[in-house]
């Protein structure tokens, strides 16, 4: 004959009795615990909030893109107090140039009369 | 940069200092790390604690570990059968509560909830690694009594240790929820947080683990002191 299940109350026992026979954290387990906080609170410590300038260094990409723009920044610089001679050649061109566009020509015009007369 | 080197000079409670002085290589030595706390007594909540600690007081730590080291150990131990693994776990969650104290968000979630379900995975990921390399529950470790026992206790440690054995036969979830629901006492919504589910899965899981250990300890209910009916 197969053994009776346990019933509610029973069940409700052992749970009773696994409940007051729960682990205790010891003194050891506290301590260690105590330790890895103080650390954690080191490390925060040592871990500085970033300076502005290096915020803007971060945005920028770093020290390859500060060095870039720099680099950007003198040629910029160097050509618009020196610039050489071939580019300003272009640049005068460009500037005093002007350019006709002849939308109807005289010949043309003369036709379209013709036509319309007759 | 001079190398500093902590040293510990108290650690009172109650409003004493409670820092750390950092020496340099000058031997100069300045207060750092730790703030002036003020007293903690126990209706202190949780999230305030966590606060505190993320501020720089380590008593607000200690007094979380007091809190909850027990319960952590033991959902630990009832879930591993293994006193040691079960002290590295509730480290381990406690750690990461440490981590998290900068950012938590206070009110967003039970600082006990969240342990729990750190505990629980942490658990977990144990569990599957043993898988893997084999090892059952009850090859790890005969589940003991972690409480000493004295002659009038002799009936409630074996009833302890009849119940971690049939524990350790139940399927996973179902183990979980039975020890958080029956050993732990949490309710089944928190329970449902901890584990992720909705409040019906966890009473369908508690019943089914319910009706599993009975089952299983039906054998030995002489042994543990059912014979006249509970």
């Amino acid at each position: 004959m197969a053994d009776k299940k346990l019933t509610g109350l029973e069940l409700d026992a052992l749970f009773e009795a696994a409940s007051q026979s729960r682990p205790v954290a010891d003194e050891a387990w506290l301590g260690r615990v105590a330790q890895d906080a103080e650390s954690e609170i080191r490390r925060r410590a040592g871990r500085r909030p970033p300076s502005f300038w290096q915020q803007i260094s971060g945005v920028l990409g770093g020290w390859q893109g500060l060095g870039g723009m720099a680099v950007a920044c003198g040629a910029g610089l160097w050509i618009g107090i020196a610039p050489p001679a071939s580019l300003s050649d272009q640049v005068a061109v460009v500037l005093n140039t002007s350019s006709t566009v002849e939308i109807l020509s005289e010949t043309a015009f003369d036709y379209a009369m013709v036509l319309d007369g007759g | 940069m001079a190398m500093a080197s902590a040293t510990r000079i108290d650690r009172g409670l109650g409003g004493d200092l409670d820092g750390w002085n950092r020496r340099d290589n000058e031997g100069k030595t300045d207060q750092v790390m730790f703030r002036q706390v003020a007293p903690l007594s126990d209706t202190v909540p949780d999230d305030v604690l966590l606060a505190r600690y993320a501020e720089g007081d380590a008593s607000a730590a200690s007094e979380l570990s007091k809190r909850h080291g027990s319960r952590l150990i033991g959902l630990a131990w009832r879930m591993l059968g293994d006193r040691a693994e079960a002290e590295d776990i509730a480290q381990e969650a406690m750690l990461r509560l440490w981590r998290m104290a900068p950012d938590w968000q206070a009110g967003q979630a039970q600082v006990s909830t969240w342990l729990y379900q750190v505990a629980r995975n942490l658990c977990t990921d144990r569990l599957r690694r043993r898988r893997r390399a084999q090892v059952g529950l009850q090859d790890v470790a005969e589940p003991v009594d972690p409480a000493p026992s004295v002659p009038d206790q002799m009936q409630n440690a074996a009833r302890n240790a009849a119940l971690q054995q049939a524990l350790a036969d139940l399927p996973e979830r179902q183990r979980e929820a039975v020890i958080l629901r029956h050993i732990e006492g949490l309710s089944n919504p928190e329970i449902g947080a901890v584990m992720d589910i909705s409040v019906e899965a966890v009473e369908s899981l508690t019943a089914r683990g319910k009706r599993s250990l009975a089952q299983a300890l039906a054998g030995r209910r002489a042994e543990l002191g059912f014979e006249d009916g509970g």
